[in-house]
């Protein structure tokens, strides 16, 4: 039921050749039942990707296999069309059919399945169950809400037990309540279903809730594939880093490496922060210095000699808990503090403290010029 | 229980077999649509472009003329074509000027100003478009012609001492002007609609009044469509044979169309001059299309924005009566006037009117030419004829339209491109010359096409195929390229997809653009003019032999007749695509 997904150097190129390619050299391999997020932002060729999986677009280079069959392999000029392919798919914009009832619209992939009368009802209930449509089943389609609608076309493509589930920002058009009631819903379904899924989003909160690993994507290629812990603790470059939300990034270089951690000089900053690095690091090496805001923490006291001294230079409050910029050397640092009440104002002198463990030191590549610092 | 797609289980060998064909199907698909508008459309033109460069005969021709450009030369020379050239732009651009005035005031009252019953005005506005040019211009006859008009009986009357002739280039102005305002207040009136109020309230809070505002923001970004419904009504102006055909040639005005009708009806007939000035023709109307569409091009959309706006209205005060007055005027004008022309005339016994007194005089109505009209064989013939002839045109018209539109729209087959130019040309070619095209194409041919309703019908499709296919495209493009890409992967293919899923969805399109087709078909004169034989004679065509036959009572009766069943026609076919169009986006 559930299969395996392997891409292969999968490249696709929209129009003349000497355009950069909208997916450039993208590999990986989804096993049985895992849920997979392309992460990336409009046009990075996420959905592009997802696409080519579905047989909707055809690659131009590559090859993808489903449960070990090859479907697009244009090399050898094979491409599987997608009513061959055996695939659900969960578009953006619901694509459930108007002229049709729920439940019709849930009946439809099995009618050209040659299933038996009684065997398809049984099926239909399921799904529609599943989703939690139950009272909605005789109801026309444009009759219900954007999250209803959604639910149906999740039904539609899992009621007949596809080997892959293609997910295309399917909750990008609903509104933010909904979207987070379904979002935490979608991945229990999924995971009842026990279906190999591949989902694309631009929201790296939904990715994170949803997936199992997140592949980021930029212009094409896929810079990261990772659980989120090791995405948001260890990102594989500055792009990922402030993908997924990086707060400050501080150029420093390395004085001493062991055992996976290093203590780094920083610039324009009369402190060495410890951090972690990753095992090509060596002594010299410069480097830039991840700091998240979530995970600085700001002290009144020196608590001991891992403390250095800033003064907050403006605060933003936002209710559930406080952004502050605080200057640092001649640095700035961002910092955000839980909690409905601002412990400091502006002018406040006080110590910032951050764990080693938090902090991710990486070679800077062209890209660092790039980043910016929020 | 496992549920797999049966044929992504299937053998490899038979993979290749089906993917064999299934390469070939689509070239087949494009190769047939080429054919069929070929015959359609690119013979028939090449075989009037032949026609225009040698001088055989179509009837006896074999083919083996020597081509020359004597034709062209000798047409070129003739004054007359000169003075027709000249005459058909006088009255193309007059008329077209009249129209922009009118449609645009129109447009601006109906949907910027808080002028009374602007529901009602707004169908007023469009009512003269469903009277066909030939009833038009008979009814206005009757009003206008210069002694026994009935407007200069009333003059007489009133002892204003004035006297009006429509039987004048004046007059085809005006009528021109007055029928295909419509044409500009569609175009205007969608895009006036559609424009974000936002932009004139920041004109109006920068400091600017109204009515500057409407002349420096409005105008200005309607601009397009304003140019766009004016080349429009010039094009189809410049091919209508029906107002100079009752107004000009009683006269001896000759435009293009009655000069072109005049070569092929006179003894002999001369085809090859007919094919060189139809050529011209083309060549005329093709420059203004290319020039509208030029016009249009990256904006064309700009209308269909998706958002809705609430239009801003202009408060007019008093003023909103001289606006509420001018559209009953134009309604007066373009619907009441000339039905009560031909109500008076198809009721009389004898038109003459010696003075105001003798309209109301009972004993002089009755239903003498009512009993006339439907005691003539010919006229049941024609009506039977006519509906044939739409029904026909409707069908094949409207599923050769959602074929070419959704290969066009819907897939990216090689050739697409290829089939929307052609099926876009018929644009550039007027209804008269069509007639006088699939003369060189059909009627030397041993396909007895010819004398056959199909013939009118084919040359209807071909007529109208732009219009089709362009109402079409716009419900296609309304369907979401996902729903389609979700019945694929649900595991089916292109055919059952567009069976279960695009021909539902397109169906009140369908229906609507069948229905265009239809009353379009039933109203068209200049394209049968030369196609039809005493059998499958045409309504339309049967009213101008009782005009030119000088009977003036029938022809009104007829009139008449035909404009209530368009009508009829127009209600059912309404009512038949809002049955249709039960479930909306």
């Amino acid at each position: 039921m559930s299969a395996e997904l392997r891409i292969r150097n999968l490249e696709k190129r929209f129009g003349l050749a000497n355009l950069r390619p909208a997916v450039d050299d993208v590999s990986f391999t989804i096993t049985p039942g895992e849920i997979v997020v392309l992460l990336g932002p409009s046009g990075c060729g996420k959905t592009t990707t997802l696409r080519s999986v579905a047989g909707l677009e055809k690659p131009s280079g590559g090859t993808i296999d489903i449960g070990g069959e090859r479907v697009a392999d244009p090399v050898n000029k094979r491409f599987v069309l997608p009513q061959h392919r055996n695939l659900g798919m969960v578009f953006q914009s619901y694509a459930v059919w108007p002229h049709m009832t729920v439940e019709q619209n849930v009946a439809y992939p099995l009618r050209h399945r040659r299933i038996g009368r009684e065997e398809t009802r049984r099926k239909v209930d399921e799904a529609i169950e599943i989703v939690g449509l139950g009272a909605y089943r005789e109801r026309p389609v444009v009759a219900l809400s954007g999250g209803q609608m959604q639910r149906v076309a999740l039904a539609r493509s899992l009621v007949y037990r596809p080997r892959i589930l293609l997910l295309d920002e399917p909750l990008s058009n609903l509104d933010a309540k909904l979207r987070l009631r379904l979002r935490d819903d979608l991945r229990t379904i999924i995971k009842d279903a026990g279906v190999t899924a591949l989902y694309v989003t631009h929201d790296q909160s939904e990715a994170v809730v949803i997936a199992d690993r997140i592949g980021v994507m930029k212009d094409g290629k896929l810079l990261q594939l990772a659980d989120a812990i090791t995405l948001y603790n260890s990102p594989a470059d500055v792009f990922v880093a402030n993908f997924t939300g990086a707060g400050t990034l501080l150029a420093g270089r390395v004085e001493r490496v062991e055992r996976g951690m290093a203590l780094v000089q920083l610039e324009g900053v009369p402190y060495s922060i410890r951090t972690r690095v990753p095992d090509d690091a060596r002594a010299g090496d410069p480097v830039l210095v991840s700091i998240r805001p979530e995970n600085v923490h700001l002290e009144t006291a020196r608590q001991g000699d891992s403390e250095v001294a800033g003064v907050v230079r403006t605060l933003q409050y936002e209710g559930t808990q406080t952004s502050y910029r605080i200057i640092v050397g001649d640095k700035e640092l961002h910092c955000t503090e839980l909690g409905t009440r601002p412990r400091f104002g502006v002018g406040d002198n006080l110590f910032v403290r951050i764990p080693p463990e938090v902090c991710w030191a990486f070679h800077p590549t062209s890209e660092a010029a790039t980043a910016t610092s929020h | 229980m496992e549920v797999t797609a049966p044929k992504s289980a299937a053998p490899y060998s038979d993979y290749r077999l089906a993917s064999a064909f299934k390469l070939a199907a689509p070239r087949l698909w494009i190769a047939l649509l080429l054919v069929i508008l070929a015959f359609l459309v690119l013979y028939p033109v090449a075989m009037l472009t032949y026609g225009a460069l040698t001088n055989e005969d179509p009837i006896t021709g074999s083919g083996q003329g020597t081509l020359s450009l004597s034709n062209f030369l000798a047409v070129i020379g003739d004054p007359a074509v000169r003075n027709a050239t000249w005459n058909s732009l006088v009255i193309c651009t007059g008329g077209t000027a009249i129209a922009v005035v009118v449609g645009l005031l129109f447009a601006w009252i109906t949907v910027r100003t808080n002028t009374p019953m602007r529901r009602f005005i707004e169908i007023a506005g469009m009512l003269p478009l469903f009277v066909p040019p030939l009833v038009a211009a008979f009814a206005w006859g009757l009003l206008g012609s210069p002694r026994t008009g009935l407007i200069n009986v009333a003059f007489s009357f009133l002892g204003v001492p004035l006297s009006v002739n429509f039987y004048s280039t004046a007059g085809m102005i005006f009528i021109f002007g007055i029928y295909y305002a419509p044409y500009v207040y569609m175009f205007t009136a969608s895009a006036l609609k559609n424009m974000d109020p936002s932009l004139e309230e920041a004109a109006e809070i920068s400091g600017v009044g109204p009515f500057r505002t409407l002349f420096t923001i409005v105008f200005p970004l309607i601009t397009p469509a304003i140019l766009s419904g004016t080349l429009l009504p010039f094009v189809v102006m410049l091919g209508i044979y029906g107002i100079p055909a009752a107004l000009g040639t009683p006269a001896q005005i000759s435009v293009l169309t009655t000069y072109i009708y005049g070569l092929i009806s006179w003894s002999p007939p001369n085809y090859n001059a007919a094919a060189a000035t139809s050529v011209i023709l083309i060549a005329v109307t093709a420059l203004c299309v290319v020039l509208q569409q030029r016009v249009m091009k990256g904006r064309s959309y700009v209308t269909v924005s998706g958002k809705s706006f609430r239009p801003k209205q202009l408060d007019l005060g008093n003023w909103k009566w001289a606006t509420l007055a001018f559209a009953l005027a134009y309604l007066m004008l373009g619907v009441i006037l000339p039905t009560i022309a031909l109500l008076i005339a198809s009721f009389r016994k004898f038109l003459f009117i010696p003075d105001v007194g003798a309209l109301f005089q009972l004993s002089a109505y009755s239903l003498a030419h009512y009993e006339q009209l439907f005691a003539n064989p010919l006229t049941w013939r024609s009506v039977v004829n006519t509906f044939e002839i739409g029904l026909v045109t409707a069908i094949i018209g409207g599923v050769l339209a959602f074929a070419i539109s959704y290969t066009v729209y819907r897939t990216n087959l090689a050739g697409r491109r290829l089939l929307d130019i052609v099926s876009t040309l018929p644009v550039a070619i007027p209804g008269l010359v069509v007639g006088v095209a699939y003369i060189w194409a059909w009627i030397g041919l041993p396909l007895n096409l010819y004398g056959t309703i199909w013939i009118l019908a084919l040359a209807f499709v071909a007529r109208f195929l732009p219009d089709s296919v362009k109402s079409l495209s716009t419900s296609l493009m309304q369907i979401h390229k996902d729903l389609e890409e979700a019945s694929q992967v649900c595991g089916v293919g292109v055919l059952g997809t567009i069976r279960q899923i695009i021909v539902p969805l397109v169906m009140p399109g369908l229906i609507s653009s069948m229905s265009l087709l239809f009353i379009l078909a039933i109203r068209e004169l200049g394209s049968s003019l030369f196609l039809y034989v005493s059998d499958t004679i045409p309504m339309a065509v049967l009213l101008l032999d009782f005009y030119e036959g000088g009977n003036v009572g029938v022809t009104a009766a007829f009139s008449l007749v035909q404009t209530l069943l368009l009508v009829a026609v127009i209600g059912l076919s309404t009512v038949a695509a809002r049955s249709f169009a039960t479930f909306s986006k």
